[in-house]
């Protein structure tokens, strides 16, 4: 295991951080931390480089316990944080090289290293320019080019797309998925779902400090009966249609709410199927109709009562 | 490593445009200031002849005499206008004469308001009035002791001898100018806190990054640390160069001594920014207006404003001149010009150099640590 995190405890005063947190994270996955704000996905990754105190429990790294001392570990350990960490006062290329001095002693080597960090966030024409001087994606891809220029074997990325524009998260999200391929084990954060579930091969939902659930994307959706969300853009429907719609077989709930029909249907087949069939039979007249698989959000809402994003 | 990293420091720092103002731009503005200011401090107490006019009174022409004689050449006493009683009156009524005085037995002085020349003029005709009186009264009754008389009154006998303990000029200015000094090695607080700011992964995401890299966090601020006293101490030189050729303050004729006062005064100023920084868990603005707050009143309080409150505190409060970095520096500067020995020197760099170590000791014990209750 390349990470291996048991019975993690961590409190600020009277706040349970982290209650008794325990998971793995295999070389050669991307292992994603979905949770809403405040579940304790950047305290665990902050308790697993050893940076915050933890009450009770133990972290491992490839294997060894990870520690403050641990510069053996360290070195193969690249760090994406929340927020953007780098000079204001240096350039693009000197903060690149500055991190990676930390890491990487020679400079034939560092130099190397810095341009190909640089060419794979795409920052070529951005080398002499002031972080100040960059635009919110642009910092980001720095923030980022900052964490993995040494080439480390684990890759933690603590939200690294907020605040970021479609093009440049799209740009993130592929390096991630690139940096993967060329052999790098993944943690990643984030509380935007579609993201973890476009990119991580495995994904642990935290809530509160709590495990709620760790799978695959496909197996986090088969532990809920949600099985299709469909909706349909109706126009004024009488009590007896909408009862009509209830009683149809394999539906969970129906919810007639401005003008939109929502449907909500257990697993199985021909879901959609039979909503049409009674539609037609009921007389409903109906604009657009869309059919939806369940997403994390409906896995999160179903385990916990509440929207992911709440 | 250690190089990576100091030099690295230097370049950051350097581009810091808000530390190179305080650090250097703000004391070379303020030494300017003070020169503008200050510049005429040492004309003030040369002696300036007191402008008199005396009414010419044919009736008495030793006292006429006597006034023409103690208005010619350059020592002088008097700037003498000799008229009649009308002219002179006009004269003290335009403000062109400190008084009047009109000859007599005693003679009169006339004055509008009081001060140093008027008292000095009033000082003036009670000594004339007590040799003329004295002279008489001998004349009457021993008229052979007159010539003795005249011989002793001419040569007058001083039974204090002046002793200084400095051959050096004295200047009054230079206690302004070395309080500046001191201010601006305290001012290298500014950079304590910065290099404290970059490795507490408690204060700033930056120093969270290099905390997880695996370069212990004490190399990075030592070598920090090394960029910033460099940094600082050739702005403190570029300072006293400034001050010394551009402004004509006389630092004496020890270069060296006052190099190394400056340069244990930057890092006592640094090491006081560490401490300040690791103690105050608060945003950099606080900690940077706290660091000012400490500076000024410090440089203040050695004189940097008005010259006789480091008098009165060296008379009154003593204790207060031993606990004020600034004093001790400014001080140091000042024994260093002023006297032969360097008795008083060496006991404010002892001075400066306990609190530098007592400012690094802190720093260490409050940094050290490489987790965090909370981030």
């Amino acid at each position: 295991m390349v990470v291996k995190v048991n019975q993690l405890v961590k409190r600020y005063g009277d706040l349970l951080a982290l209650d008794h947190l325990s998971f793995e994270v295999a070389e050669g996955e991307i292992f994603g931390l979905l949770g809403p704000n405040g579940s304790g996905k950047t305290t665990a990754i902050n308790c697993i480089l050893s940076l915050l105190k933890y009450d009770k429990g133990d972290v491992s790294v490839f294997g060894k316990p990870m520690t403050p001392e641990s510069n053996d570990l360290k070195r193969d350990i690249g760090i994406v944080m929340q927020e953007v960490a780098v000079f204001d006062e240096l350039t693009v290329y000197e903060n690149i090289d500055y991190f990676c001095g930390l890491y990487v002693p020679d400079k034939k080597a560092r130099k190397l290293l810095v341009e190909e960090a640089i060419q794979f966030v795409g920052l070529e024409d951005f080398k002499k320019f002031y972080p100040k001087k960059l635009s919110g994606g642009l910092l980001r891809r720095l923030n980022i080019a900052c964490g993995i220029a040494h080439k480390p074997k684990l890759i933690i990325l603590d939200e690294p797309t907020v605040a970021v524009d479609p093009q440049s998260r799209n740009k993130i999200l592929e390096g991630i998925v690139a940096l993967n391929k060329q052999g790098a084990t993944i943690i990643y954060t984030s509380h935007y779902m579609e993201e973890v579930e476009q990119i991580c091969s495995r994904i642990m939902i935290l809530d509160k400090g709590n495990i709620v659930a760790t799978g695959t994307k496909d197996a986090l959706k088969g532990m809920i009966s949600l099985g299709e969300k469909i909706t349909v853009e109706t126009f004024d429907l009488t009590t007896a249609q909408v009862d009509a719609m209830r009683s149809l077989p394999n539906i969970l709930e129906v919810i007639d709410q401005a003008g939109v029909l929502t449907i909500r249907s257990a697993k199985g087949k021909n879901n959609l199927e039979n909503v049409l069939e009674a539609l037609k039979r009921e007389h409903i007249s109906f604009g657009k109709i869309h059919s939806e698989l369940p997403t994390l959000n409906d896995v999160f809402l179903e385990i916990t009562g509440k929207e992911l994003r709440d | 490593m250690f190089a990576h990293i100091f030099f690295y420091r230097i370049k950051s720092l350097l581009r810091q445009r808000s530390l190179v103002f305080w650090t250097l731009i703000f004391p070379i503005a303020l030494a300017t200031f003070f020169k503008i200011s200050l510049g005429n401090v040492m004309q003030i107490d040369q002696f300036e002849p007191i402008d008199v006019a005396v009414v010419n009174n044919i009736a008495y022409p030793e006292f006429v005499e006597t006034m023409k004689g103690l208005s010619e050449g350059e020592d002088r006493m008097f700037t003498l206008i000799l008229g009649d009683e009308q002219m002179a009156l006009n004269a003290l009524k335009e403000g062109e004469v400190s008084g009047v005085i009109v000859p007599g037995e005693p003679p009169e002085l006339i004055v509008v308001k009081t001060g140093i020349k008027q008292s000095i003029l009033k000082n003036f005709l009670d000594q004339y009035a007590f040799n003329q009186s004295t002279i008489s009264t001998l004349a009457a009754q021993y008229p052979e002791s007159i010539p003795e008389l005249m011989a002793a009154m001419s040569t007058s006998q001083n039974y204090i001898m002046e002793t200084s303990v400095t051959d050096k000029p004295t200047d009054p200015s230079l206690v302004y100018f070395y309080a500046l000094i001191a201010m601006a090695c305290l001012y290298g607080s500014m950079y304590g806190i910065e290099e404290v700011n970059r490795v507490q992964a408690n204060l700033t995401t930056l120093a969270a990054r290099l905390n997880v890299s695996p370069v212990h966090k004490l190399k990075v601020f030592a070598a920090g640390l090394l960029a910033a006293i460099v940094i600082h101490y050739m702005g403190l030189l570029i300072l006293l160069g400034y001050m010394q050729f551009g402004l004509g303050v006389n630092f004496g004729d020890q270069f060296g001594y006052v190099a190394l006062i400056v340069l244990i005064g930057s890092i006592l100023g640094i090491s006081m920014g560490a401490v300040i920084s690791a103690l105050i868990k608060k945003g950099e603005g606080i900690k940077i207006a706290v660091v000012l707050l400490i500076s000024m009143l410090g440089s203040f309080m050695a004189g940097m404003m008005i010259a006789d409150i480091k008098y009165y505190i060296a008379q009154k409060m003593p204790i207060l001149g031993f606990i004020n970095p600034a004093n001790l520096l400014s001080d140091a500067l000042y024994a260093l010009y002023y006297y032969d020995t360097h008795t008083r020197l060496y006991q404010n760099l002892a001075g400066m150099s306990a609190f530098a170590l007592i400012f690094c000791t802190l720093t260490y014990l409050l940094i050290r640590g490489r987790k965090y209750a909370s981030l």
